[in-house]
């Protein structure tokens, strides 16, 4: 009989022998290898102690502060940020369709709320879609796409998800097939890549993005890790791209975009495009290029393939084997960022470009196994993509309360990039978009010695100390990753304005006494 | 600057059969358990039906039906099943808090009840913003109301730090799964029922682990059956696997059963005797047709006074509220090493948290109203578990008098399982085709009845038997319809391939 086991023969006979040796209790070392190291930092070690101190605050405990600030997600409804009337009356009238006759909502909110339900039969918010989401919002994605980008898109590639996190999921559980496998990911990035692809056995292999650029990475630097992994012995099957940048927020000009998917075309990588933050774009000058735009604007460009293709359909034709007609891309997109900031609604999709349709087939087999993702969330992204248009009913008011908010975070990048490059220490690239500033700070050696002592990282001792003395809940720069040797943390710019110039305040006094406190020894 | 390295150039004779490989990910590249994975709940028959709903809609009418009756998922809003009223009040005032501005006058018109506007009052009090992602693990006061609920239910109270608010019960599964599935310990295996719901099958294949099938016993109402039990071990054992846990469903999907506690004592003490962690998936415990109660296996683990490491699931989804839509529902984690449990909050969290909607409908459904809304609600509620309970009765009706057709009782869910007996021509036939006997049979019964259902091959049953599974879900009319094509159907197949 052939054995499969990947523990020794040695080990087995032992288990074997004692039955009794198998643990009593489902323990650390039972549990699978990959979830347990999987780590996420955004919810990690400074925010589960922020937990604990919000729990002594409302035992009356006595702290160096009254409440804590909590800037270390992305979810601007729990910092003040007010939802978006038209959106949240449209989902209430399709929860409560009785209510469609009250006389409370405007015309236009009424037609919207009739429409899904009748997408989805008349059944309502209560019942299961199909796995891929409900029709008339993915023709509504189609749509919104078409108008984005001038290029045309196709429900039967847009799939709907329970935010973008599962459809991040979903498309790396794929594309690794075994633990040769690996995929690109940015250095700093968005934890979610390192844990899904840990917890699926594949390996990571960072390129980094360089701070004194303005966060961008070049050509040379994917090339090195491409090829320090092909020397490891790993298998790249894809690479993430977060643009908006996410801890980094820094904004894609339109050549980095070109360089990323021939280079990815090169490699043979299905490319993931994190557009999360699509409509979170502030500084003058800056604009989002979609991946799905750029490639579709290279694949009419190319001509020797684009020719080709129009004139031989045989398969087997041989062809230069790199082409951007075979580049594969996912684009990611959610309800929980951009104005809308409807995180908690669990609302996104994921556009696929350059699939077949079975291996389509085999996506909507995934998403099957989890039935449906919810009714309301899928209407919020129909509803974050064909938003109220001028002479709408509700247009003005939704104007209005969107202008506000965009107009706060512009403002509140702006902001916190200026005071924070006042801060001695700190210094932070400027904030072109997304909803964070991602600064370094300089550590003095001492404090660099007391974290190595305490078993922390350098920034997770100063962010946690920033948290007991002030209450200001920030991520540690290790928890997204950074150059060897450089510290950072990662802060959000969505508290309100009068919170935010606190947070800086108390950011500013804590840094000097810190310094103060450990800087004898010099950097 | 030099050329980016390629695995292509490194291959011999394959070279030029790269070359023709053009695009990254393909049927040949994809993750093997991917495609491996099946899920027949929404699997050939239902795409099947799907296209033929097309053509209908079309008008392009060549069926001698004119609609199809979806019997092949638990989707009782999409058959003609109803919302609470006093649930969809209450979110559509967290939805859209200001119209609480304007309660008064609603409550007045009869549009809103009073309790429902306290009851959100209450919620938003409580920081119930739907637009902000929670605590990973969902609304504290949610998660305490549950613990109200199970020591109203089993007389003891869970502690609500070992609450989890998940998108449906389906994400429970998966998560302690996704844990359990230690490969460096050798092939994991999960002991799960056969027939059984076959989201278990699908995950044991994703996570690249063995389903450790025991025979429930159709004889005895699809019975779990210790000897059942321990052959599957025993036999997994033998086989080198290591099995680490038990997944029972109860009451039973697609069985329709409703275990009694006897046989949950067998249960609880077959999973302590063998170490295996016990995911007790009791999604339809409101779904019960039978004298007696439905008995929850945590509360029989707390009887027997026995540690051992179980989750309980339920969901929004079944019961007499149906919200599949609204993906919502809890695990309760008892006797788990406090380590473990830190690793499951730290798994929940990667993906921030389930919907909040669906979070607070947990609480709507944990904890339902007592005041003015209380009698539409009770009226509601008996509404629906009573139409559920005369079409379980017209199934019972029509398939036990079906020559051919045998069905075990229907003691609770929303399905039944009966077994056919194919003639040897139709499996003949079927095999000639390259399908499974049952699904043959049931493709034919959609093509001639427009009833749509899930062969058993899909659930996995004994070798050699044939099922399908069908819900009771569609309205009255449309399942006392469907009953009689479905019965003329059967006769004149079995007559076909006598």
């Amino acid at each position: 009989m052939a054995q499969t086991w990947s523990c020794s023969h040695a080990d087995w006979t032992l288990l074997k022998k004692e039955s009794s040796l198998m643990p009593h209790k489902f323990t650390l070392q039972d549990m699978d290898n990959k979830i347990r190291t999987a780590q996420y930092a955004v919810r990690g070690a400074v925010p589960a102690r922020a937990g604990e101190l919000q729990a002594k605050l409302k035992a009356g405990e006595k702290l160096p502060f009254d409440r804590l600030v909590f800037c270390n997600i992305g979810n601007p409804h729990a910092v003040g940020q007010k939802p978006i009337t038209f959106y949240r009356q449209v989902a209430a009238a399709v929860t409560d369709p009785s209510l469609l006759t009250a006389g409370i909502y405007p015309e236009d909110v009424k037609k919207r709320a009739t429409e899904y339900l009748a997408a989805t039969n008349n059944a309502g918010s209560g019942a299961y879609t199909d796995s891929s989401g409900l029709l008339l919002v993915r023709q509504q994605v189609a749509e919104f796409l078409l108008r984005r980008d001038g290029f045309p898109s196709e429900p039967k590639d847009i799939y709907l998800t329970t935010g973008a996190s599962e459809g991040v999921k979903r498309a790396i559980s794929a594309l690794i097939k075994d633990e040769r496998c690996g995929m690109l990911i940015p250095r700093p990035q968005y934890p979610l890549y390192s844990a899904a692809l840990t917890m699926v056995g594949g390996r990571i292999v960072y390129y980094d993005m360089f701070e004194e650029k303005g966060w961008k990475t070049t050509y040379e630097e994917l090339n090195q890790a491409a090829n320090d992994a092909f020397t490891d012995g790993i298998k790249l099957r894809a690479m993430t791209v977060i643009n908006p940048g996410n801890p980094v927020g820094a904004v894609l000009d339109r050549e980095d975009v070109v360089m990323l998917i021939n280079f990815a075309t090169e490699q043979k990588l299905v490319i993931l495009a994190d557009e999360v933050y699509q409509e979170n774009v502030y500084r003058e000058g800056k604009q989002f290029h979609s991946f799905k735009k750029v490639l579709r604007e290279l694949q009419k460009d190319d001509p020797v393939a684009y020719k080709q293709l129009r004139k031989n359909r045989r398969v087997d034709e041989l062809r230069p084997a790199a082409s951007s007609q075979d580049t594969q891309l996912i684009s990611f997109h959610s309800t929980s960022k951009g104005i809308i900031g409807e995180c908690g609604q669990r609302g996104g999709y994921m556009e696929y470009v350059g699939f077949s349709d079975q291996v389509l087939t085999q996506f909507t087999k995934m998403a099957a196994t989890s039935l449906s993702s919810n009714t309301l969330g899928q209407i919020f992204v129909g509803l974050m993509v064909n938003p109220p248009k001028p002479g709408d009913p509700s247009h003005e008011l939704f104007e209005k309360e969107t202008s506000a908010i965009f107009q706060g975070l512009t403002r509140r990048a702006l902001r916190m990039t200026e005071a924070l490059n006042k801060v001695p220490g700190i210094s932070s690239q400027p904030i072109d978009g997304a909803m964070y500033a991602f600064p370094s700070v300089q550590l003095p050696k001492k404090a660099i010695e007391e974290a190595k002592q305490k078993e922390q990282e350098p920034d997770g001792l100063w962010c946690l100390q920033l948290l007991e003395k002030t209450g200001i809940v920030t991520v540690p720069g290790s928890g997204f990753g950074q150059k060897e040797g450089s510290f950072h943390f990662r802060t959000t710019i969505l508290p309100p304005d009068e919170l935010l110039e606190e947070v800086i305040t108390k950011l500013t006094t804590f840094q000097e006494d810190f310094m103060k406190t450990y800087g004898g020894g010099g950097y | 600057m030099w050329a980016p390295v390629r695995e292509s150039m490194f291959l011999g004779r394959g070279a030029l059969k790269n070359f023709a490989r053009f695009k990254s990910l393909t049927l040949q590249t994809i993750n093997k358990q991917v495609l491996e994975a099946e899920y027949a709940v929404r699997g050939r028959l239902p795409t099947r039906a799907a296209a033929i709903q097309q053509e209908i809609s079309q008008g392009m009418s060549k069926y001698p039906f004119k609609e199809l009756v979806y019997c092949n998922i638990g989707n009782p809003q999409q058959v003609g099943q109803e919302p609470l009223t006093f649930n969809r009040e209450v979110l559509a005032l967290l939805t859209a808090p200001h119209l609480l501005s304007n309660s008064e006058k609603l409550v007045e018109q009869g549009l809103l009840s009073a309790e429902a506007v306290a009851r959100a009052n209450e919620y938003l009090e409580k920081s119930a913003k739907v637009g902000a992602y929670t605590d990973s693990v969902g609304f504290e006061f949610i998660r305490e109301e549950v613990c109200d609920f199970i020591f109203s239910r089993d007389g003891f109270r869970p502690d609500a730090k070992n609450v989890f608010l998940t998108n449906g019960a389906s994400e429970g599964a998966r998560l302690v799964m996704s844990a359990l599935a230690a490969k460096h310990l050798g092939t994991i295996g999960f002991m799960a029922p056969i027939p059984q719901y076959p989201l278990y099958s699908a995950l044991s294949t994703l996570m690249d682990s063995e389903l450790v099938g025991y025979y429930l016993d159709e004889d005895k109402n699809w019975a779990v059956s210790l000897p059942a039990l321990n052959a599957a071990y025993d036999d997994a054992v033998k086989r080198g696997i290591v099995v680490r846990s038990l997944v029972v469903i109860n009451p039973g999907n697609p069985s329709g059963n409703n275990l009694t506690a006897d046989t949950l004592r067998d249960v609880v003490r077959f999973a302590k005797e063998k170490n295996l962690v016990l995911i007790a998936d009791e999604v339809y415990q409101e779904n019960i047709l039978t004298k007696h109660p439905f008995k929850s296996m945590s509360s029989i683990m707390h009887e027997l006074n026995l540690d051992l490491e179980i989750v309980s699931l339920h969901s929004l989804s079944k019961g007499f509220l149906g919200e599949c839509g609204v993906r919502g529902g809890y695990c309760i984690f008892e006797n788990f090493d406090p380590e473990i449990m830190q690793q499951f909050v730290k798994l929940k969290s990667i993906e921030l948290c389930s919907n909040t909607v669906g979070q607070l409908s947990v609480g709507l459904m944990v904890r339902p109203p007592v005041a003015d809304a209380a009698t539409l609600y009770e009226k509601e509620k008996n509404e629906v578990l009573g139409s559920l309970r005369q079409k379980a009765e017209i199934l019972r009706e029509t398939l036990s008098a079906l020559e051919g057709i045998s069905l075990s009782e229907i003691g609770g869910a929303m399905y039944a399982f009966p077994q056919v007996k194919l003639p040897q021509a139709a499996i003949k036939a079927a095999e000639e085709q390259g399908v499974a006997p049952d699904e043959f049979y049931c493709m034919q019964a959609l093509e001639t009845t427009g009833l749509v259902v899930v062969p058993g091959s899909g659930f996995r049953q004994v070798e050699g038997t044939f099922h399908f599974r069908t819900t009771f879900l569609p309205t009255l009319e449309k399942m006392q319809r469907a009953m009689k094509s479905f019965a003329d159907f059967h006769n004149d197949f079995m007559k076909r391939y006598s």
